[in-house]
C-alpha cells in the first residue's frame, strides 16, 4: 500500500513537472521586421521529422520553431512525406504556432542530398542532381544542395550548382571538424562562381538533439507566405546564420541581419528558461523514480 | 528492491520469485508497464528534441511513438505465444516480460539529458552506454522464459535469440525506411 502511494505521488509529480513546464513557454505569433523593403523571416529548411527518422511531429516542430523565433520551417523526410501528409490529414499545417510550414522531401541519393522544398510528391532519387533539380522545379519547388561536404562534395559541381536554386553554407556538421568546415566554405565558393545568385541557406537538419535553428537562413520575403518564401530562395535573397554568429550570403543583405545571427547564437529560447528547465527536472527526476521503484 | 532493479541484478531469481509470488492481474494491470515505458520514451524524446516538456508535447510524443511499445507487445505475445502459463495468466505474464524495459528505459532517459551536439557533449558515450542494455536485455528475457514459461536452458535462449531477432529485425526495417537505407548501401558500395 505504501509503495502505490509513492506511485501515485510520483505520477503527480511528474504531471506537475509538466504543467512547470508549460508555465516556463510563453510563446507568441510575432511581427517580422522590415529592412531593405522586405519582410525578413527567419527559416530552416532542412529538418526531419515523425513519422520519418525525426523525433517531434510536424505540429510540435512548429511550436518548437517559434520558441527558437523561427518562421518558416519544411518538413525534408529521406525520399518520403508521410509526416506532411499526416499533418495535412489532421488538418495541422496552417501556420501553427503563427509558423509556416513548408512541405518537402531530402532527395536521398547516392553521393548526394537535396532539400526539395516546397513540393507536395517526393522525387525520384535515382538520378543526377541535376535531374533531381529539375523534378523538384516541375512541383514549383526549389532545390538546396543538403551538406555538399566531406563525402558528398565531389558530385557537386558548376553544373551541379547551376541548376540548384540554394546551396547549404552552414550547416551543424561544419563544426564537426576543420576539414568540414573548409568544405563548406570552398563549396558555397565555388557555388558562387558558377551560379552568382544561388541562395545561401542556413540549416540545421534536425532529427533529434541540435535544436530546430540552430543554424538559420533569412529571407528577405515580398509576403510571409509559402510563395513568397519561395521567390526569395529562388532570387538568392537570403543569408545563412551558422551558431556562432558566422553569416554568409550577399554582403548587402548579411548586413541587414548579422547581429541578429550573433544574438540568436547566444539567445535561449522564447519563455522563462527557469521555469522550463525547472518543470523537465521535475518530470525527469519523477521518471527516474517510477522507473527505480517499479510500475 | 523493486523487482525491475532486481531483475537487472538477478533476473533468474528475481523472475522465480515474481512467478509465484502475485495473483492474476487483468488486462489494465498488464498495461502499466507497457504504458510507463511508452511515457518514458516520449518524454525522453521530448526533452531530446527541445530541452523541455509540456502536456501537450510530451502527450504527442508519448501517443505517436506508442506505436513502438504496441510493437514490442505484439512481438511479446508472438514469441510467447502456445506457452502454458495458466498459473499465472496470459495478462501478467505480459506484465512481467515488460519488467525487463529497465535498462533500456534508464537509458532512453540518460540520453534525454545527455544531448549530444557538434557543439556541446559528444554522442560517443551515449552508444558506449547503450551496450549495458543490449546485454542485460537479453540475459533478463532469457531468465523470464526459463522461470515463468518453465522452459529449459535451451529452449529459453532459442526464444530469447528469436525475441531478439524480431525485436531488432523490425528496428532495423522500420529505420533503413526512415533513412532511405538502400542509396545510402549503393553509395558505400561504390
Amino acid at each position: 500500500m505504501r509503495l502505490r502511494n509513492i506511485r501515485i505521488s510520483l505520477c503527480g509529480l511528474f504531471v506537475i513537472g509538466l504543467f512547470v513546464g508549460a508555465a516556463g513557454d510563453r510563446v507568441m505569433p510575432h511581427a517580422p521586421p522590415m529592412r531593405g523593403g522586405f519582410l525578413v523571416l527567419a527559416g530552416d529548411f532542412h529538418v526531419h521529422s515523425f513519422p520519418g527518422d525525426g523525433g517531434l511531429a510536424p505540429w510540435d516542430i512548429a511550436h518548437e520553431a517559434r520558441r527558437r523565433r523561427l518562421d518558416v520551417f519544411a518538413l525534408t523526410n529521406h525520399n518520403a512525406n508521410w509526416s506532411w501528409r499526416l499533418a495535412r490529414a489532421l488538418d495541422r499545417t496552417d501556420r501553427t504556432a503563427g509558423v509556416l510550414m513548408l512541405p518537402g522531401d531530402e532527395v536521398t541519393s547516392v553521393g548526394f542530398h537535396v532539400a526539395a522544398v516546397g513540393i507536395d510528391r517526393p522525387v525520384g532519387w535515382r538520378g543526377s542532381i541535376e535531374d533531381a533539380a529539375a523534378a523538384i522545379h516541375a512541383q514549383g519547388g526549389v532545390a538546396i544542395g543538403a551538406h555538399p561536404a566531406g563525402e558528398f562534395r565531389r558530385t557537386f559541381d558548376a553544373a551541379a550548382y547551376r541548376a540548384l536554386d540554394g546551396i547549404e553554407a552552414a550547416h551543424p556538421a561544419m563544426f564537426e571538424s576543420e576539414r568540414l568546415r573548409r568544405d563548406f566554405a570552398e563549396v558555397y565558393r565555388d557555388a558562387l562562381a558558377a551560379h552568382p545568385s544561388i541562395a545561401a541557406i542556413g540549416s540545421t537538419d534536425f532529427h533529434t538533439t541540435a535544436p530546430v535553428g540552430f543554424c538559420r537562413t533569412y529571407l528577405f520575403v515580398r509576403a510571409a507566405t509559402r510563395a513568397g518564401v519561395l521567390d526569395a530562395v529562388r532570387a538568392g535573397r537570403t543569408v545563412a546564420c551558422d551558431a556562432q554568429g558566422g553569416v554568409y550570403g550577399p554582403p548587402e543583405l548579411a548586413s541587414l541581419v548579422s547581429d541578429d545571427c550573433r544574438v540568436e547564437a547566444v539567445t535561449p529560447p522564447l519563455g522563462d528558461p527557469l521555469v522550463s528547465h525547472a518543470g523537465a527536472a521535475i518530470a525527469w527526476l519523477s521518471l527516474i523514480a517510477l522507473v527505480v521503484i517499479g510500475a | 528492491m523493486s523487482p525491475e532493479i532486481s531483475l537487472i541484478v538477478a533476473p533468474g531469481r528475481t523472475y522465480a520469485a515474481l512467478a509465484v509470488g502475485e495473483t492474476r492481474i487483468g488486462a489494465v494491470g498488464a498495461l502499466r508497464r507497457p504504458l510507463l515505458a511508452a511515457v518514458v520514451l516520449g518524454t525522453s524524446m521530448a526533452m531530446s528534441c527541445t530541452r523541455h516538456v509540456t502536456p501537450a508535447l510530451v502527450f504527442s510524443t508519448t501517443l505517436l511513438l506508442s506505436i513502438v511499445i504496441i510493437g514490442q507487445v505484439v512481438i511479446a505475445i508472438v514469441v510467447t505465444s502456445g506457452n502454458d502459463v495458466k498459473a499465472i495468466g496470459r495478462a501478467r505474464a505480459l506484465d512481467l516480460f515488460f519488467a525487463s524495459h529497465a535498462p533500456w528505459s534508464l537509458w532512453l532517459l540518460a540520453a534525454a539529458v545527455w544531448v549530444p551536439s557538434t557543439l556541446g557533449l559528444p554522442s560517443a558515450p551515449l552508444w558506449l552506454a547503450a551496450l549495458v542494455p543490449m546485454v542485460l536485455t537479453p540475459r533478463i528475457i532469457a531468465a523470464y522464459f526459463r522461470e515463468v514459461h518453465g522452459f529449459d536452458r535451451r529452449r529459453a535462449v532459442v526464444r530469447t535469440i528469436a525475441h531478439q531477432a524480431l525485436t531488432w529485425g523490425v528496428f532495423i526495417a522500420l529505420f533503413g525506411a526512415a533513412v532511405a537505407i538502400w542509396p545510402r548501401i549503393l553509395q558505400l558500395l561504390s
